[in-house]
């Protein structure tokens, strides 16, 4: 079958490419071109303070101000290519400097600001960072430590006071001129980069291109059904991949009022800003979600919620009852869709206008053509077996024919390469197809953990834990949590002279999380006199979840039927907890 | 109960969940997530945990109330005028 492409090719034609048909950049289709549309007084981006206090910026305005940072940028000797980061909290200068960074082709990212100083070390090492945009009070917590070992980190542009060794963002910002014509930008020069995590390894930057933004338009406009004249609300961070992609990028693509809340998660907050700013579509998470309906259906009762026109939900499986809540209380279904940091865009949703399936991930976008498949191994070749039919499980995979998909991970050609099998690309998560073609979350076919929406590789805590020097081992696992979905748990054996007590599992989690920040850091942890591995001495993760869920040793859940290569038998279980 | 008894209270159930807090240096005023990263797990893992200690039962919506030593102390206090000995820690 040729590749579903005429869906992305007829929504490409909706975007204006740079002037004098000098490519296309992601910035230019986000806010200049709605200027020279003559739509720059629209509103973009509403800022609503903690105090509730709100601050517009036109699509002029950003327009300006972007262009003012791309010249800041070109004027510290930032080229096509260069990394530009940002560690701030979401105020307009992210949004500023994301969209700068783009028109002046870096390649822009953003770093989660729950991250302690060791994720975000990793990730700037990684990607070579040359430029950080960064808050002063964030630098002086998670980066000034480190940033001797980070030499490709030129410069630090500071919000807020001046930190040593920084630049003022205002001042530079200040200074620089508000116009800027944005080079000749090819549709697969690099654009983005979103870290996301494996089961073993550091975290992965996959990088996005320009191109991408045909993806954000395409799905924004089908999935989450946006349209000039809506006020959308993406709650997500902008720290993960959602909170580029739908919290930036595809609202100003549309030409739509973005909200963008930088208080605290507080459920009679979140009503507020829906009944005040007359939200009609919002995207947001199930953990949101599930927090929503532990504050009651009397608190949702005393606002409108009634200009909701559409809800949405990313980030982990959406279960049928938060679907039904959804409507006796916002007054809307919430539509769940499924996509990854890799796809860049949504694959998989219910779409508005059509029935929600409860429980489902909902069906292939138009234009994507997804396939249940299982691995099979030939001698060192992997081969990839496609289950047709309906009520079949196995691995999702898609064929890579769409816009925003990633085109590498940085620096690292062979994981990139381990990503794709027979023109497949392998999403690393089970599911079930049911006899209408909706699709239904089983579990991931690895070890990563899926923790409020943020994907959690267990590598990056065990690194942690093992950087204690009472730790000998540790073995991270996700073990299922009312509101968040999963919580990190630790399991660690101690070095000789260490004693298992109270005070030092608490000295663990205090350490992890002052390295790794809590997103990362495991909120539980339990000694162990040794942990299950395999005959080559991997530590079995799926052994210590089995059990620590209760499930029979023989059954390791779903995560089984993706891998059978780890087939050595496991040691005798010894876990205790504390 | 008395102010002490329920700062040292609130204190020990912040240290359950961020072992790492240096309490003596935490500003009363200021938000827990702006001194030590809490997130909304961790809020929510906060309240669980003052709920079992104290044995009272705190609604959702108090949840931003929580969000700083001072919001604890003023929201607990007359919450706790009912209850002038907490139940044993388990």
């Amino acid at each position: 079958m040729e590749p579903k492409t005429d869906f992305w090719r007829t929504a490409a034609q909706d975007l204006d490419g740079l002037p004098g048909d000098l490519g296309l950049n992601i910035a230019h289709e986000a806010v200049d071109r709605h200027v020279a549309r003559g739509a720059g007084e629209r509103d973009a981006l509403r800022f609503i303070d903690r105090r509730g206090v709100a601050r517009t910026y036109t699509y002029a305005e950003l327009g300006r101000q972007s262009s003012a940072f791309a010249n800041v940028l070109v004027g510290l000797g930032v080229r096509p290519g260069d990394r530009v980061f940002a560690l701030a909290p979401r105020t307009p200068e992210l949004y500023i400097a994301a969209l700068g960074a783009l028109k002046a082709r870096a390649v822009f990212s953003v770093l989660f600001t729950s991250f302690g100083p060791e994720p975000i070390r990793v990730r700037l090492l990684k990607a070579g960072v040359k430029v950080l945009v960064a808050e002063d009070t964030l630098y002086q917590r998670k980066v000034a430590q480190n940033r001797h070992a980070i030499p490709s980190l030129r410069h630090v542009l500071s919000l807020g006071a001046l930190v040593p060794g920084s630049l003022s963002f205002a001042r530079l910002l200040g200074a620089a001129r508000d116009g800027y014509a944005i080079a000749p930008t090819h549709p697969d020069e690099p654009a983005l980069i979103h870290f996301t995590s494996g089961t073993t390894g550091a975290p992965k930057a996959a990088v996005h291109v320009h191109r991408a933004v045909i993806g954000h338009y395409a799905t924004a406009r089908l999935a989450l059904a946006l349209a000039p004249g809506d006020v959308y609300w993406c709650t997500a961070d902008p720290g993960w991949v959602t909170g580029v992609s739908y919290g930036l990028v595809a609202p100003l693509v549309c030409g739509v009022t973005s909200i963008v809340d930088q208080g605290e998660f507080d459920a009679e907050r979140w009503y507020r800003i829906i009944e005040q700013e007359q939200v009609s579509v919002l995207y947001t998470s199930p953990t949101a979600i599930r927090m929503l309906m532990r504050a009651g259906p009397e608190l949702a009762a005393r606002f409108n919620l009634r200009s909701l026109r559409v809800v949405a939900s990313v980030g982990e499986p959406l279960h049928a009852d938060a679907v039904q809540w959804a409507r006796a209380t916002l007054g809307v279904p919430i539509h769940d869709t499924w996509w990854q940091t890799e796809t860049g865009a949504i694959m998989i949703a219910n779409l508005p206008g059509r029935d929600v399936i409860p429980g489902a991930m909902g069906r292939p976008l138009p234009g994507v053509e997804a396939h249940v498949v299982r691995r099979r191994e030939e001698g060192d070749t992997l081969h990839l077996d496609r289950i047709e039919g309906a009520d079949v499980s196995g691995e999702l995979a898609l064929i890579p024919s769409w816009p925003s998909m990633f085109r590498d991970y940085h620096d690292e050609p062979e994981r990139y390469a381990q990503a794709f099998c027979d023109g497949l690309y392998l999403t690393g998560d089970l599911v079930r197809r049911d006899a209408g073609g909706a699709f239904r979350f089983l579990g991931r076919a690895d070890e990563v953990i899926k923790s409020a929406g943020h994907l959690i590789g267990p590598f990056e805590v065990e690194s942690a834990l093992l950087a204690h020097p009472a730790v000998a081992e540790a073995g991270v696992i996700g073990k299922p949590h009312a509101v968040s979905g999963e919580v990190t748990k630790a399991f660690v054996t101690l070095k000789p002279g260490f004693e298992a007590s109270d005070s030092l599992r608490r000295q663990l989690i205090g350490h992890a999380r002052k390295r790794l920040g809590p997103a990362l850091a495991p909120r539980e942890l339990a000694f162990a006199d040794s942990l299950p591995h395999t005959k080559s001495g991997k530590i079995m993760r799926r052994v210590l979840r089995a059990r620590e869920l209760g499930l029979p040793l023989g059954d390791l859940s779903a995560s089984e039927a993706a891998d059978g290569a780890e087939s050595d038998a496991p040691e005798p279980p010894s876990v205790q907890s504390t | 109960m008395n102010e002490d008894l329920l700062r040292q209270i609130v204190c020990a159930a912040l240290l359950e969940i961020a072992p790492e807090a240096e309490i003596e240096k935490l500003d009363p005023a200021v938000s827990f997530h702006d001194q030590i990263d809490f997130d909304s797990v961790d809020y929510l893992n906060l309240m669980l945990h003052l709920e079992k200690v104290l044995g009272i039962r705190i609604p959702d919506s108090a949840y931003t109330r929580l969000s700083s030593l001072e919001g604890c102390l003023a929201y607990l206090e007359p919450l706790l005028a009912d209850h002038p000995q907490p139940p044993e820690e388990t």
